[in-house]
């Protein structure tokens, strides 16, 4: 039975002229890791901005545990539950890491934040004293914010590209971040990669900013890989909405 | 030590320690120290390998201190400078010779408490002799009313393989009227780092004058700003780097926040002499960066939290 923690109802974002997303009816379910899925520049990171209130939609609805939250600030958003990991993670010049996990909750403590990073695979010793800046790879910085919000405990995590610059012994440790996230809350999970796939107990395929179809994970990739991917690649003048009529 | 140099002593020790310093190891003799108000002397510890001498003059004190050769000390040497009336002027013409291989860190704290209108004039001769290393903190203590005018003026020369790194901080109060002019001369393989941290507010004025000049070959130079402007506060940077020696290398890197209706200019100038030098700058002023300030917001912090956040992290 569906449950959703969180729900959009005909999301849409224009800017100018252009549209960047429409009509997206999204169901993130309680206790759920759901997968976003689509080619860059599809739309998704886009999606995430408006959830998280960076950028405000054109029109819908955004329904963050039975409430509606779409005129709400990003720090209301964050104090309700919502919180997002960036793709590209901030570089903070002159907050240590053991400072910038410190804002991660209320019951954050020096055990609880050394906890945090030995499960994102880093080592507390080695890493609570350095700084959030470009001293710090792409890939650290990533699981430093996946860390901050381990301890934040959110209702629900959206997380982009979390994967991307994470080397493969880190990985590992990432997908059990998530499944551990996963256990308080609920995640919505930009990736590409199938290994993260794996984790996820629904995905969603998005396409030119139309939600093309949601589903058991491995199908949609599949989907994904073989049909999806040469509408926009090899076609840029496929007739979307005709798809979409074939596969309703 | 009188009545009243006893209560100077306490009080400026009182408030270093109120604004986050350490006084303990000055009041524990623990290290060299040196106290200045206005233009008394109120206490001077010398140790084995640093010799201290002070001078009183009209309007400040003439100081010298001279770390001897092949002294290495862990225990940083505090001077502790201050005015604690309302009104003054204070003028500290100091000559720092660091012999050969000495190493050495001089925390400087310049204490303004109940500053009005007040002048603290620091001309510094500092000489590194070759292989020597020398850390000079300047942390300054301002009242958050009054109206304080700072001149920092340093001319230092780094002798071959020695380093020499400096940084200028405000620590609490309202920045007044800062007007540093550095002037770094580098001779073979030395290296210099210049630091400088302050907030400004209301109507204060920041100007900086810092010049590293690569004379050696492979000498090293560093000049890095970071400044938050509120308000109607204005600034002014130049961060010069001359490249003579062969492969000198040096960076200047500004950073300006401008918050309210502040202004802020920042000219990065950089002169080659030796082809093979290789002098950099950057040099960025705006407003909060914005991914940054969204980051913390989506951590359940206001707009406000945030900026006290990013600000301190730049500042600190």
């Amino acid at each position: 039975m569906s449950n959703p923690i969180l729900e959009t109802v005909n999301l849409t974002l224009k800017i100018e002229d252009k549209l960047i997303f429409r009509n997206i009816n999204l169901k993130v379910e309680k206790g759920t890791i759901h997968a976003l899925i689509g080619v860059n520049g599809c739309g998704k990171s886009s999606i995430a901005s408006v959830l998280m209130g960076l950028k405000k939609p054109t029109k819908g609805k955004i329904i963050l545990d039975g409430e509606n939250i779409v005129d709400l600030s990003i720090t209301e958003r964050a104090q309700k539950g919502l919180t997002l990991a960036w793709q590209e993670p901030v570089r903070f010049e002159g907050l240590s890491v053991k400072d910038y996990l410190s804002i991660s909750g209320k019951s954050v403590n020096i055990d609880t934040i050394k906890k945090a990073l030995e499960s994102v695979g880093l080592i507390p010793e080695k890493y609570l004293d350095r700084f959030v800046d470009d001293t710090l790879s792409g890939g650290e910085r990533k699981r430093v914010e996946l860390a901050s919000i381990l301890l934040m405990k959110p209702k629900v995590a959206i997380l982009d590209e979390i994967d991307s610059g994470v080397d493969f012994i880190g990985i590992d440790k990432v997908l059990d971040t998530i499944r551990k996230i996963a256990q308080s809350g609920s995640v919505l999970l930009i990736t590409h990669q199938d290994e993260f796939l794996k984790i996820t107990d629904k995905a969603t395929l998005i396409c030119n900013g139309i939600i093309l179809r949601t589903g058991e994970p491995q199908g949609i990739s599949k989907f994904y890989r073989y049909e999806c991917t040469y509408c926009v690649d090899e076609n840029p003048d496929f007739d979307l909405e005709e798809l979409l009529n074939v596969n309703r | 030590m009188s009545i009243d140099r006893k209560n100077e002593y306490e009080a400026l020790l009182g408030l270093l320690e109120k604004g986050g310093g350490n006084a303990e190891e000055i009041k524990n003799n623990i290290g060299a120290n040196m106290i200045l108000n206005k233009n008394e002397i109120i206490s001077v510890n010398e140790t084995e390998g640093i010799k201290l001498k002070a001078i009183k003059i009209p309007d400040g004190v003439k100081a010298s201190i001279i770390i001897k050769e092949g002294y290495k000390e862990t225990k940083p040497v505090h001077l502790c400078f201050g005015i604690l009336p309302k009104e003054g002027k204070q003028v500290i013409i100091s000559e720092i010779i660091a012999k050969k291989n000495s190493k050495v860190k001089i925390l400087s704290h310049c204490i303004f408490p109940n500053a009005v209108h007040i002048q603290h004039i620091m001309e510094g001769k500092i000489i590194l002799e070759e292989g020597a290393e020398l850390v000079y903190e300047e942390e300054h203590y301002h009242s958050e009313e009054g109206l304080i005018e700072v001149k920092p003026v340093q001319e230092v020369v780094v002798e071959k393989n020695a380093k020499y790194f400096n940084h200028f901080k405000m620590k609490n109060g309202r920045a007044g009227k800062i007007n540093i002019d550095y002037l770094v001369i580098l001779k073979e393989k030395a290296v210099a780092e210049l630091t400088t941290k302050i907030g400004a507010k209301l109507d204060d004025e920041i100007k900086m004058k810092e010049k590293i000049i690569l004379e050696g070959k492979e000498s090293r130079g560093l000049i890095l700003s970071r400044i938050v402007l509120r308000d109607y506060s204005t600034s002014e940077f130049v961060g010069i780097t001359v490249g003579k020696g062969a492969y000198s290398k040096a960076h200047v890197d500004c950073s300006e926040i401008v918050m309210d209706n502040a202004k802020a200019s920042a000219i990065p100038e950089i002169q080659a002499f030796d082809s093979t030098a290789k002098l950099t700058h950057e040099a960025a002023i705006g407003r909060i960066d914005q991914k940054q300030l969204h980051t913390l917001m989506a951590k359940g912090l206001s707009e406000k939290q945030s900026i006290e956040y990013l600000v301190n992290g730049l500042l600190n």
